[in-house]
């Protein structure tokens, strides 16, 4: 696998763009496990994951010659897969049904042993639990770092909806950890 | 726990996640990515496999300068010159290439001009020459009748998929064909006269004559094959707009 990296970044992305499947396969591999990892956060099991990676690359190889340079690639790729994935929601669920909750759920715990770290499969399996609103939500807020601003211009919500469906996301989020470390007594990061 | 803490954990945790797909996925990439290149390439494959078949075939026919088959009718000594009408109409024999290919003729015109270029090229230069003295032809003649067939092979493959069953008939068609026939030599002198044959498809001149008909509705065809006495193949006339150059009376 190291034989097959001769080309630099640049190079690779050259290539892909004259649209030499060798090329494009080897950008695949690079990328591959990585973006898969982004687009596992916001599918409901690895299946919906798997599609919406392939949904995603083939948009990258449609739009090479849209990169410019300007910024990191991986982040370009990055940046393919989230809409790809949110696309991928418009399609199939109906995105932001407002869940109502029992006004009992928002009460944040404050727990010590809460701040511990879990593993990333604990974390996955929790946010890939949430309702697929607040999971997108919160994946564009809390880890890609974009703006209520932002999230409503890409979701189509408002930024009213996208701040109450974050606010949920946490709560949910919270008492699921609460329950997990209560299961785990002793549970250490 | 903090709202910033809670981001904060599942963002270190999450951010950098790997996850290795499974072997199904790059081959759906690459089966979707298939269907798109294709159409890319397909033109420009098709052209560059058609010449270097012609090609091929033309090299391998031009060293048998003896082979006169037994099957071929005899022809009578003397040959008048008349006037003929346009050979098409009774070519009827070489049909399957054809509907397609004025169709295709139509609407990949590129195609077609730039080859066109290329003979008037060829054709421009040394035919010039040609017209006024048989003998210096040889090699120019042999080089713009192995051209030619270049026009309606790159014609006919060109964006139409269908087609792609109708060009190897053709192509077979004109194998056979080619390999009966002698090869393309000059007009010996301009007395023996070239004549149009209409009935019979037995020279690589008559399938040229009979495809050209179908795409080249004009009277003067933009090339034109006659048979010489010995029922060879030569060029009688050229009609590409700015050139035009004939042999026979009209």
């Amino acid at each position: 696998m190291l034989l097959e990296n001769r080309y630099t970044t640049d190079e690779l992305i050259k290539r892909c763009r004259s649209g030499e499947r060798k090329a494009q396969e080897l950008l695949y591999k690079q990328f591959a496990a990585k973006m898969l990892g982004v687009c596992c956060r916001y599918a409901t099991d690895r299946m919906e994951a798997e599609d919406m990676l392939q949904n995603g690359f083939i948009r990258v190889f449609q739009k090479m010659d849209d990169y410019r340079g300007d910024g990191s690639f991986e982040g370009w790729i990055r940046r393919i897969m989230v809409h790809s994935s949110i696309e991928y929601y418009r399609k199939h669920h109906k995105m932001m049904q407002v869940v109502e909750l029992d006004d009992a759920h928002s009460h944040a715990s404050t727990n010590p042993l809460a701040t511990a770290k879990l593993a990333a499969a604990d974390l996955l399996h929790l946010i890939q639990q949430l309702p697929p609103g607040y999971r997108i939500v919160f994946n564009l807020f809390a880890i890609e770092g974009y703006t209520h601003k932002e999230i409503a211009d890409m979701t189509g919500i408002t930024e009213g909806a996208s701040k109450s469906q974050l606010s949920r996301a946490r709560t949910v989020l919270k008492e699921q950890i609460t329950k997990m470390e209560g299961k785990q007594y002793g549970y250490a990061g | 726990m903090q709202d910033k803490e809670l981001d904060e954990l599942f963002r270190s945790g999450l951010d950098n996640m790997e996850v290795q797909p499974s072997a199904k996925v790059w081959g759906d990439i690459n089966a979707a990515l298939g269907a798109r290149k294709r159409k890319k390439l397909l033109p420009y494959l098709s052209v560059a496999a058609s010449i270097v078949v012609l090609f091929t075939a033309g090299v391998l026919l031009i060293p048998q300068k003896q082979n006169n088959p037994v099957k071929r009718p005899l022809k009578p000594a003397t040959i008048p010159v008349t006037q003929q009408p346009p050979v098409a109409d009774d070519h009827t024999d070489a049909d399957t290439p054809a509907p397609a290919q004025t169709q295709t003729a139509a609407t990949t015109p590129p195609a077609v001009v730039d080859t066109k270029k290329q003979l008037t090229g060829i054709i421009n230069g040394p035919v010039k020459q040609t017209v006024g003295s048989d003998t210096s032809a040889t090699s120019t003649i042999a080089a713009v009748s192995l051209k030619q067939p270049e026009v309606i092979k790159a014609v006919a493959p060109a964006d139409d998929p269908q087609l792609k069953t109708t060009v190897p008939q053709a192509a077979l068609t004109a194998k056979p064909a080619m390999a009966v026939t002698a090869p393309v030599i000059p007009v010996q002198n301009a007395d023996a006269a070239p004549v149009r044959k209409k009935h019979h498809l037995s020279s690589f001149g008559d399938m040229v004559n009979a495809v050209v008909a179908k795409i080249d509705k004009r009277k003067d065809k933009f090339i034109e094959f006659s048979n010489t006495d010995g029922d060879e193949s030569t060029i009688t006339a050229v009609n590409l707009g700015i050139v035009k150059i004939s042999k026979l009376e009209k």
